[in-house]
């Protein structure tokens, strides 16, 4: 399946494009276009854009809404789509204490000199460990 | 980036009358990120990606809402209206700078302590223009530290 999303990834859309390379489809493809893009006439399933299905919807980040539409009941996900969440929108209430380490992590990401593509493989790592540290 | 010309972020929106809840996240959410209200139903905060982004999540939740909501990055505003920007946020975190240093007393608790800079830090992170209580507040709050009940 081909995806697309908001280029400059953030938290929200490398754990999304993360949790649907690893429990949806393993040979998902990435497409990351301008924000001020009008996704509806391309291809792709749109993500994490104003107005998508898959994306935010009331408090909850497009991580969580992904976990809730493809039914991902792991508790460890569930744990680590609190801490996305509060990594996404600092402004929530009830932010976990890891949330604003790994925001800073990914602001650093998206600031620095790198492709999308290695902001996905790099923050893909991250989000495997995150997983590691939420299944324990 | 193409949008380095950008200064401001300007959102507009209407809720339907009934609904309070909305009313109240939308605020609150204006708040925390350090808007000023320009008019019922207008607020402004200063471009940044990461504050153009939280406007647009708050619009969509406008939008989720059953209201409406319109973000407008904007390049410049008049230099007056612009004083009149900075100095309103300003002096918002001036309030709340000032709410934290009357707070930091000798005596606090650990706990009480741990409160004062996890307030601080959200002030911070709206403190757009750097309000000068800012460092008198950090002071105020490493001298409760060292003072603190044990």
């Amino acid at each position: 399946m081909l995806f697309v999303t908001r280029e400059r990834l953030h938290v929200d859309r490398i754990a999304t494009a993360w949790a649907i390379r690893r429990f949806v489809d393993p040979a998902a493809t990435f497409q990351f276009v301008p924000r001020t893009k009008d996704v509806d006439a391309m291809a792709g399933i749109p993500f994490d854009i104003r107005g998508a299905e898959l994306s935010h919807h009331g408090a909850r980040c497009t991580f969580e809404v992904l976990l809730q539409r493809h039914d991902l009941t792991d508790p460890a996900l569930g744990r680590l789509g609190l801490i996305v969440r509060g990594a996404d929108i600092p402004t929530e209430d009830a932010v976990p204490p890891e949330s604003s380490g790994i925001r800073a992590v990914f602001d650093g990401l998206r600031d620095a000199d790198l492709s999308d593509e290695e902001r996905l493989r790099i923050g893909s790592a991250f989000c495997e460990a995150l997983y590691a540290f939420c299944s324990s | 980036m193409n949008s380095s010309s950008n200064k401001w972020v300007v959102l507009t929106w209407r809720l339907p009358s009934s609904s309070s809840t909305p009313r109240v996240t939308t605020w609150r959410t204006l708040q925390r990120i350090g808007a000023v209200l320009l008019t019922p139903g207008a607020a402004v905060v200063p471009y940044s990606e990461d504050l153009l982004e939280q406007t647009e999540w708050l619009a969509e939740r406008i939008v989720e809402s059953g209201g409406e909501a319109w973000v407008l990055p904007v390049s410049e505003l008049r230099e007056r209206d612009e004083a009149m920007i900075r100095a309103r946020v300003r002096s918002a975190r001036e309030h709340e700078y000032e709410t934290l240093r009357t707070k930091a007393r000798p005596g606090l608790t650990n706990r009480g302590v741990v409160a004062l800079e996890d307030g601080f830090r959200s002030v911070v992170a709206r403190d757009h223009f750097h309000a000068a209580g800012r460092v008198r507040a950090r002071r105020a709050i490493d001298k409760a530290r060292v003072q603190k009940a044990k």
